[in-house]
């Protein structure tokens, strides 16, 4: 239990202080961060660093005041994100009972997320792909820290 | 249900049948991969399907 904690704790203070280079409004409320040197991926840029916040309720603050949520409209929060453009992560903190994380970029902005009220147990609430192949997730059911490859073989069925 | 919050559920269960028409869950790097091929294409349900089997079939 303390190696797994000091295992995602090592992988989220490698982000810390690293620049974003790329912040992007995803599918509905999803957003991606790239942080670090550009990585290839499939013929894609990513960065070292990609934070995905994936299924979570979110909110945006700005010195203390909510400044945007993930039900905004499309085009809000297009123009929304734009604000976490060349601001470094700086300090990130984790809570498991409920789920929920708050990320401070410079600035004092703050993404502040938090886990659906009917979200399933293992609905991740974003994914930290870090290097080495390394990914930290949190969920209802708890954080998680992976090691995945790039290779995947796998059968196919019905289509 | 929230407008945006329908749209992740509708993401999360194309991801879903992507991995039935498979037979295995996608991994998180998969994932990944599906979410930046349609992020900003304005891909349907069917297509995001279309996509992530034409990616890892």
């Amino acid at each position: 239990m303390l190696e797994k904690a000091a295992g995602v704790q090592k992988v989220m203070a490698g982000v810390l202080g690293q620049p974003l280079w790329s912040v992007r409004l995803g599918v509905g409320s999803f957003i991606t961060f790239d942080f670090g040197a550009k990585v290839e991926d499939h013929g894609r840029a990513v960065g070292a660093y990609h934070l995905w916040i994936y299924m979570c309720d979110w909110q945006m603050i700005s010195k203390d005041r909510v400044i945007a949520h993930s039900e905004l409209s499309r085009k809000v929060l297009e123009i929304a994100v734009r604000r976490f453009e060349g601001r470094a992560l700086s300090k990130i903190n984790i809570s498991q009972n409920p789920a929920a994380a708050v990320f401070a970029f410079e600035g004092d902005l703050k993404l502040v997320c938090q886990a659906y009220e009917d979200a399933e147990a293992d609905e991740e609430l974003w994914m930290l792909f870090a290097p080495e192949g390394r990914i930290v997730s949190l969920a209802p059911q708890g954080i998680l820290l992976e090691k995945e490859s790039r290779s995947a073989a796998r059968r196919a069925v019905n289509f | 249900m929230k407008r945006n919050r329908e749209q992740n559920l509708e993401f999360r269960a194309a991801v879903r049948e992507i991995e039935r028409i498979l037979g295995g869950k996608l991994k998180k790097r998969e994932r990944r991969r599906l979410h930046l091929e349609i992020t900003g294409q304005g891909f349907s349900y069917d297509e995001i399907i279309q996509v992530g089997v034409a990616l890892f079939y």
